[in-house]
């Protein structure tokens, strides 16, 4: 039981895949609570989807593909408190335009690339495996940013998140935590995108915080349960794939989506006892 | 002992403000001495909320020569002694925090943007608790306090922040009778102890009981002064006559124009 747990083990690309999807699945964890909490997933699925765009390109004019996304991404997020504030646009038709919009021009771009169709699955569902030494640096280096983030601003990102209108009134400065949380939220997204690749990246940051609200009702603990649950849907998910050969990033994303079903079985069977006396 | 002559806590002179330029209230001016517990009437759509929104800078006058005055000095000066509570569709109940940590958000308010509470914080936070009569509240989750337990967590929050003007925006929707009165008596006490108290309410009750001064608004200033001068039928036809539909002796209904 031990040699197959530890097998995996034996192969260095597993040991970045482990440490790179565990860490990514942790910061995803964390800011997506207070995605799941604002009601912002919505605006996670057009970040991650205009992330593709950033990084087609990022690929058309020859710099680094993080990058690329990271521009993209941090202007959907920015570009969104923007719209939402100066113009009160409020309705998620504005936002369902824009990032199709920008999705569709991102593939127009990769078709106009030669040779990257073999490239466009991994970008979009993914390529764990791939993980290189580099990238687990720069995924250690957002994940203790925003560690460090959230440590110093965390009190205040929940008063712009429970009362905006009485915090601004008292000269709180609302909007400067709106958009750090959203960018905070672009960059989970960017570091994200390649263990799940663009199409699955909301799930880690939904998922494990959806599961998480379902076991306590305070912030701080359910932060710690959302961080908890996407490190376990990292770590089964890629026992999974790796003994049945599945897709790892998909895997992942099933077993954070398997551990929120058998949470809210167990937790509607909680409630109905508790009923019942 | 010398007595301290009361000095105006609010001054509003000539606003007109509203929301992308269309106008919600015009011509208003109206002065709130310190230690007062005020209210604004009138109907929906009549300028309460709008007025208390320009007095924190939520809503920015339309007009150039409009003048508003908070403790003698312009309102982005005094910002963190002035408290708004917002109206409860504007706060989200269902956010998973405790009592203590919303009474708190008071103390962020004069904090550089990197500090962190410390153990006087916490301390008091737990005073404004006690002194509105629920510290057993302390982590009890916001969203599962009744309307009037949740007004004086707000209130709380206003007295960790130090604030001494408090302008509340409908605070007894949703109460009872009874509930209405304690918030009304927890105004009381907190205008005995200096504070300036102004409150947009339908609550014609506790405004002859318990109020100061009343501002009737209308887009305009319908009439201000002590609640039973203001509270008249006269003045009341006037704010709300176009709301109310009356049936004529002929039996058609009018929906009156003033």
């Amino acid at each position: 039981m031990f040699e197959t747990l530890l097998e995996p083990f034996q192969y260095s690309f597993m040991i970045r895949a482990f440490i790179g999807t565990g860490i990514i699945a942790v910061v995803a964890a964390v800011v997506g609570t207070f995605v799941v909490l604002k009601g912002l997933a919505f605006m996670g699925d057009a970040i991650a989807h205009t992330t593709f765009t950033g990084i087609a390109f990022a690929l058309l004019i020859g710099v680094n593909i993080y990058f690329g996304a990271l521009v993209f991404a941090l202007i959907t997020a920015l570009g969104v408190v923007f719209l939402t504030r100066v113009t009160k646009v409020k309705d998620d038709t504005a936002l369902a335009i824009l990032f199709t919009g920008v999705f569709a021009l991102g593939i127009i771009i990769l078709a106009a690339l030669p040779g990257f169709a073999g490239d466009l699955n991994s970008l979009l569902l993914g390529s764990v495996m791939a993980i290189q030494s580099r990238e687990i640096w720069l995924i250690i280096g957002v994940a203790v940013l925003i560690g460090i983030m959230m440590w110093v601003f965390f009190s205040r990102f929940v008063f712009a998140a429970f009362d905006p209108v009485g915090a601004e009134a008292a000269g709180f400065p609302v909007a400067f935590f709106q958009s750090l949380l959203l960018a905070a939220v672009a960059v989970a997204i960017v570091i994200s995108i390649q263990a799940v690749g663009v199409i699955l990246v909301v799930a880690l940051l939904i998922t494990p915080a959806a599961t998480g609200s379902l076991v306590t009702k305070r912030i701080g603990p359910l932060m710690a349960v959302a961080a908890g649950n996407g490190l376990l849907s990292a770590f089964g998910g890629l026992y999974i794939s790796y003994y049945l050969g599945a897709p790892p990033g998909a895997t992942v994303v099933l077993v954070a989506t398997a551990l929120f079903a058998v949470t809210l079985v167990i937790s509607k069977l909680y409630s109905g006892i508790k009923a019942f006396g | 002992m010398i007595a301290r002559s009361r000095q105006p806590a609010i001054e509003v002179r000539d606003l007109k403000a509203g929301y992308d330029g269309r106008p919600v209230i015009s011509s208003i001016s109206w002065e709130v001495l310190d230690g007062t517990l005020a209210g604004i009437i009138g109907p929906n759509g009549g300028g309460k909320s709008t007025l208390l929104k320009a007095l924190v800078g939520l809503v920015k006058p339309l007009n150039e020569n409009a003048e508003i005055r908070l403790m003698g000095s312009a309102p982005g000066e005094v910002r963190g002694k002035v408290a708004y509570l917002s109206q409860a569709e504007e706060v989200d109940w269902s956010f998973p925090i405790s009592v203590l940590d919303v009474v708190l958000q008071g103390r962020l308010i004069s904090k550089r943007f990197w500090e962190r509470f410390t153990p006087q914080d916490y301390e008091l936070a737990r005073q404004a608790l006690t002194h509105l009569g629920i510290s057993d509240l302390e982590s009890a989750q916001i969203g599962s306090l009744s309307g009037g337990q949740r007004q004086r967590v707000f209130l709380a929050r206003a007295l960790a922040q130090g604030a001494d003007i408090i302008l509340l925006d409908e605070p007894a929707t949703g109460l009872d009778a009874q509930a209405q009165h304690e918030l009304a008596s927890t105004f009381q006490k907190l205008r005995s102890e200096g504070r300036t108290i102004v409150v947009a309410t339908h609550d014609f009750d506790c405004l002859i009981e318990h109020f100061d001064q009343v501002l009737a608004l209308n887009g305009e200033v319908v009439a201000e002064g002590v609640p039973r001068e203001v509270l008249t039928e006269d003045i009341m036809t006037k704010l709300f006559s176009r709301h109310f539909p009356t049936v004529q002796p002929t039996g058609e209904v009018m929906i009156h124009d003033v």
